[in-house]
């Protein structure tokens, strides 16, 4: 093909055309079979900004689609080339720029991961706290680009609270800068930088952004307190809001998803943590500052769980499992616990918002559907990610069977009837993995007549809809207008 | 056996893509491009095993630049190093593979050397003519006289008398690494000709590793021989009061899990270990490992200076190793990372230290 040949004299040996290679980068973390495996047509391994300008400008001259991705651990194949094209392999390019430690900040290239920029904040006292699971794989830019969760949402909120500026190649090959340097906020122009957080790569390939780095906290307590219900879990956060008290982090698993989470202590033990049958919730709170001041907030949270009837967990083993599961990652040598646990079938879920009033009520809804579609239940998270207050990203999680096409297919029905549920429930249909093309048929369910805008910003950006083509909105919906 | 018959765990991998491994692969590291790491292997695996392509030069070169260290298998629950092992086997049985490893091979099999050379152990260390133990040498430490006689010194100190010979054949550890399955009979037979003692003591890790897991014989690597020694408390050892941090050679610590040992007999010589950012099973390779010094020595260079950085950061001035190859590797790599972070750590042998602190 000749843009591929355009692109190898450009970009030389940064350019992957192997069958196997391309292979590799044709699938992500979602539920799939083996037969969806999409590869694209050519990788391309950036190194600079520059050159990602030459690949989108090659890639605009003959209308190919471009997808970037980086660790490809996103769970809605946001980054699978479903158009083909090119793909560009954004963890490439990972140099840490600059760290200014007297305002607190870090520019990076966008490939870095967001274990990276902790260890670049390290010596300084300094971290970066958005941090998922996967924060050994997941880039910078994908964070950006899809808004994903963090262990320590609560206190610090999403991307969208901790970036403050971001590099972007667009569509039409141009570089912009969308933010506003290292001022934490601006009344100045309109939120383009905002704009991009959450756009998955359909409006540019992002390449660069300075983020907010905390100072580390001296000392941090993680406890676990049971609740009759999911609800008392919300009420018990709300108590200790009203007094004051900003958890680091907080999570309220169901009784089953803590199982997942123990994989550890049955492998131990032989079986799973003992939970009381009462329990209808698990809250996993995280504290974390000075000492005393932990202490302090800890005597107060245990009161306030007293007076509303919460069991604090006495066996430190399930919260260190949980913690090390969560947020450490330091299983034993040989032994961590996703390939053993995902042997036959793996983790697929949903990721819808909903307000904080409704959180029984949805979780109704996730068993309901669940059975209604035939498919095992892992059980549900609610992470809270909004800082400082009461805010859902849900993980609905199940086990599919990823060698079965027609488990995958319901769990795809699933997918789309609980992200249309949570928009009924006066929610978002996606807090963490972003539309992809999964979410396209409720595109408009959710955004109205907003989605029509949606779509004229995506053409400004991307006129030949090349940028990560068939997530948000189809390829042909994008090009009507052209035609 | 053939990569098909690994098709569970490969799909298993496709399964959870949780891209762990990536987390301590020192060549991704250098390189960052996903194809090198574990679970770009495995794809590409379950590809060759579905019939997307067939296997080419292209994949060989990404199977073979791999130290084998089991970095990623720490990191994971699937045994990935194995089937790496066995995708070498197809690709050497196809034909994909570089000159330089048929060369070796064929060196191993000439003059039971890797690197083909016919030393006269026996002269050279003449001073084990009377020894008891057989110990066995193995190619790298044949070429290292210096550091050999050392280790004889440092035995000898200890009531070991060791017994260096003339019939020393190369086990095959290299061959068995590279894939070369079909010679291995050969290249064993000869070695267990040549060497017909079940019971002896190694001193390169690799030898070790293969010698027990692969043969089933009774090999002892020489450092759980000094640690037995020092524990039971049969040898004294002067204090030397120094900090340093250590190095697990990947085959000796990961594989075998003689972690703790070089640890205990450091610190009864009074040395303060200072652990590196990546140690014990979750250590991270000098760079040497897998055939790689074979094919990519600029690529082994950047992982040494890469693990010296490590060392760099401790803080302290002397990293303790207990690897020929290791050694060697980083050495090197602390002159690469001396001119790039302005520090110099040296890099020592276990051996050094043992001398200096025996009477
Ligand atoms: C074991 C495991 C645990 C996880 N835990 C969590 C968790 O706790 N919380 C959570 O929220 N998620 C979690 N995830 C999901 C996933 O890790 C996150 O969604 C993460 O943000 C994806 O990062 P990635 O680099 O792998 O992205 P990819 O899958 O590579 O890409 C994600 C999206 O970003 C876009 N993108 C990537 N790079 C660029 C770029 N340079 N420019 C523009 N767009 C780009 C892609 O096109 C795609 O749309 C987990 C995944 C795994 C495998
Ligand atoms: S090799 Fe292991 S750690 Fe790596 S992606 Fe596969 S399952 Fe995960
Ligand atoms: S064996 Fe070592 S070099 Fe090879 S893929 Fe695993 S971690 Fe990387």
């Amino acid at each position: 093909m000749e843009y591929i040949e355009e692109l190898k004299a450009a970009l030389g040996d940064k350019v992957l055309t192997e069958d196997f290679e391309r292979f590799i980068f044709g699938a992500d973390w979602s539920p799939r079979t083996q037969k969806e495996i999409m590869p694209p047509d050519v990788v391309i391994c950036p190194r600079s900004t520059e050159d990602v300008v030459e690949t989108v400008k090659i890639a605009y001259k003959y209308g190919i689609p471009v997808t970037a991705g980086g660790g490809l651990t996103g769970m809605a194949g946001g980054a699978v080339p479903i158009h083909g094209g090119i793909y560009i392999d954004g963890a490439c390019m990972n140099k840490i720029v600059e760290v200014d430690v007297e305002n607190q900040t870090i520019r990076t290239q966008s490939g870095a991961t967001l274990q990276e920029l902790v260890d670049a904040g390290k010596s300084h006292g300094l971290w970066f706290p958005i941090l998922p699971e996967s924060k050994w794989s997941c880039t910078i830019a994908s964070a950006i680009a899809c808004d994903n969760d963090s262990t320590f949402g609560m206190k610090y909120g999403k991307p969208l609270n901790q970036v403050l500026s971001i590099e972007m190649v667009t569509g039409r090959g141009e570089v912009i800068e969308a933010g506003h340097r290292k001022a934490r906020f601006s009344a100045s122009g309109y939120k383009l930088k905002d704009l991009i957080i959450g756009s998955e790569g359909t409006l540019g390939v992002i390449t660069g952004a300075t983020v907010k780095l905390e100072p580390v906290p001296e000392h941090r307590h993680v406890d676990m307190i049971i609740f009759d219900s999911m609800s008392k879990a919300v009420d018990y956060l709300d108590n200790l809001l009203r007094m004051g008290l900003v958890p680091e982090g907080a999570h309220i698993n169901c009784k089953r998803r803590l199982k997942f989470y123990t994989h550890a202590y049955k492998e131990k033990h032989g079986h799973d943590p003992k939970i009381p049958d009462w329990a209808g919730s698990l809250l996993a709170i995280i504290f974390a500052g000075d000492k005393d001041v932990v202490d302090f907030s800890l005597k107060k949270a245990y009161a306030m769980a007293d007076e509303m009837g919460g069991q604090l967990i006495q066996e430190r083993e399930i919260i260190d499992n949980w913690w090390i599961s969560k947020h450490t990652l330091d299983f034993p040598a040989f032994k961590q616990k996703w390939p053993a646990s995902q042997k036959v079938k793996k983790f697929g879920a949903a990721d819808p918002g909903i307000p904080m009033g409704r959180l029984e009520e949805y979780y109704d809804i996730f068993i309901e559907t669940a059975e209604k579609y035939e498919l095992d239940i892992l059980g549900m998270n609610a992470y809270l990610e909004h800082p400082g207050s009461i805010g859902f990203s849900l993980s609905c999680a199940l086990f599919v069977n990823y060698r079965d096409q027609d488990e995958v297919d319901r769990f795809r029905k699933y997918f789309e009837e609980m992200s249309k549920r949570a928009v009924d429930l006066e929610g978002t249909m996606s807090t963490y993995m972003s539309d992809t093309d999964l979410k396209v048929p409720y595109f408009e369910y959710e955004h109205g007549a907003g989605a029509q805008y949606m779509l004229e910003i995506k053409r400004i950006f991307d006129p030949k809809c090349i940028m990560n083509p068939g997530k948000k909105f189809t390829r042909e919906k994008v090009l009507e207008k052209e035609e | 056996m053939s990569i098909e018959e690994h098709r569970d765990d490969i799909e298993t991998c496709f399964g959870t893509s949780c891209n762990f491994c990536e987390r301590n692969c020192p060549v991704y590291k250098i390189l960052r491009i996903k194809t090198y790491t574990s679970k770009g292997k495995n794809r590409a695996m379950l590809g060759l095993i579905d019939g997307h392509y067939d296997a080419s030069m292209a994949l060989a070169e990404v199977a073979f630049t791999c130290t084998l260290c089991g970095a990623c298998d720490a990191h994971c629950a699937l045994p990935n190093t194995e089937r790496f092992i066995e995708l070498r086997r197809k690709l050497v049985k196809e034909g994909l593979i570089r000159p330089e490893y048929d060369l070796a091979i064929e060196s191993i099999k000439r003059t039971g050397d890797v690197f083909g050379r016919s030393i006269e152990t026996s002269k050279i260390f003449e001073e084990t003519a009377d020894g008891e133990v057989p110990v066995y040498l193995g190619c790298q430490y044949k070429g290292n006289k210096n550091e050999v006689k050392l280790i004889i010194k440092v035995l000898d100190k200890m009531g070991i008398k060791a017994k260096i010979t003339d019939d020393e054949s190369c086990c095959g550890y290299i061959a068995h690494v590279l894939g070369y399955e079909d010679e291995m009979p050969e290249i064993v037979s000869k070695f267990k000709e040549a060497y017909p003692h079940d019971d002896f003591i190694t001193l390169c890790p690799s030898c070790t590793m293969f010698t027990q897991e692969e043969m089933d014989l009774n090999s002892t690597h020489v450092v759980k021989r000094v640690h037995e020694l020092i524990m039971s408390g049969k040898v004294k050892l002067k204090n030397l009061d120094m900090d340093a941090t250590y190095h697990d050679p990947c085959d000796l610590g990961r594989k075998l899990g003689v972690i703790e040992e070089p640890r205990e007999i450091l610190e009864a010589m009074g040395v303060r270990v200072h652990e590196m950012e990546n140690n014990k099973e979750f250590s991270m390779c000098c760079g040497a490992g897998g055939g790689m010094l074979i094919t990519d020595p600029e690529l082994v260079e950047d992982m040494s200076k890469q693990r010296m950085k490590q060392a760099i950061d401790t803080g302290v001035d002397v990293l303790v190793t207990v690897c020929p190859t290791c050694e060697s590797t980083l050495l090197t790599g602390s002159m690469l990372a001396r001119k790039e972070y302005k520090k110099r750590v040296k890099v020592m042998s276990l051996w050094e230290l043992l001398d200096e602190a025996l009477e």
